[in-house]
């Protein structure tokens, strides 16, 4: 679904959202090398619709959304979104701090200024994870 | 920092700063080899590497080390049940009525209402919205509940059929 946003018009305040650079990528994988570790890579299936809609996002803080054209709805009805969606400008930022706030909760900390890149160590394993995939 | 490209002509030699690849390590070290395994590359049978993986990522991890040996029946017994749920078809193994190599991605509903593969896409928007309020995405909400500042944006599907080795996946 795709969904049309107006900057200016307060629909959204703020889109940024880090993501590693590629040269960081190549950083994890020499350490992997040099350290002996496993490299592994996980994607996380429908990141976006797991995050959490932030108290500023859309209009008065609230999104509405006409059903799709094909999807048989009552038009007396319209959708409030509860979770970031696809499309959204702010969907990308939202899921990056529903993230961060989960493993700055957990005690985990940011790879030096790389705020998009994370250091954790699970039962001696470190994991350094990125936005929406993780590479173990 | 960023690093610019100097010049675009094509660089052959590796004092030029060509890139060496596997193909011109494979020229340079042994030129009559046509392939990997005539460099005397073998694969392993996938069973032992993936035993492998696992022992020396559990001895990382500090725990037991599976063997495959000593497991019981029980251990290799699948569920009869879908694991990702009733969202996830395992439709790659065939492709769509009406799909043929070079069919195209619709841009818009009706576009795909008319194309050969309805009946698929109709599906797949179903399983969609599905799936978005299993996830409980949004919440049904009166229109005339609406105060006058409120905005209402317009949503779509957006079509693709998605694609694995120039075969069909999913759409």
């Amino acid at each position: 679904m795709r969904q049309k946003g107006e900057d200016g018009v307060h629909d959204y305040d703020d889109a940024f959202s880090p993501v590693p650079a590629a040269s960081r990528f190549r950083t994890i994988l020499s350490l992997a090398t040099q350290q002996n570790m496993f490299t592994d890579h996980v994607d996380i299936s429908q990141a976006f619709v797991q995050g959490k809609l932030l108290p500023r996002d859309g209009h008065n803080g609230k999104v509405y959304i006409s059903s799709p054209p094909g999807y048989d709805e009552d038009p007396l009805y319209v959708y409030r979104l509860l979770k970031p969606l696809y499309g959204m400008p702010f969907a990308a930022r939202a899921w990056h701090t529903t993230m961060s706030a989960f493993l700055t909760k957990e005690g985990r900390a940011t790879v030096g200024f790389e705020q998009s890149m994370w250091n954790v160590t699970i039962d001696g394993a470190r994991i350094l994870r990125g936005p929406t995939s993780m590479i173990l | 920092m960023q690093m610019f490209c100097t010049s675009l002509k094509p660089k052959t030699k590796q004092g030029q700063g060509a890139d060496l690849n596997i193909m011109t390590a494979r020229k340079i070290t042994n030129p009559g080899a046509k392939s990997l395994f005539d460099l005397g590359v073998r694969c392993k049978p996938r069973s032992d590497t993936t035993r492998g993986m696992i022992a020396a990522f559990d001895s990382m991890l500090g725990g037991t080390i599976f063997d495959a040996a000593q497991a019981s029946s029980d251990d290799f017994k699948t569920s009869d049940q879908n694991p990702f749920g009733d969202e996830c078809h395992l439709r790659s193994s065939r492709n769509p009525v009406g799909y043929s190599k070079g069919a195209r991605d619709p841009k818009y509903h009706g576009q795909a209402m008319r194309s050969a593969m309805k009946a698929e896409w109709i599906m797949s928007q179903t399983s969609e919205m599905d799936g978005l309020w299993r996830r409980g995405v949004f919440e049904k909400v009166l229109r005339s509940s609406l105060t006058p500042q409120d905005r209402v944006f317009i949503s779509r599907f957006h079509y693709k059929i998605k694609r694995k080795g120039g075969e069909f996946d999913k759409c």
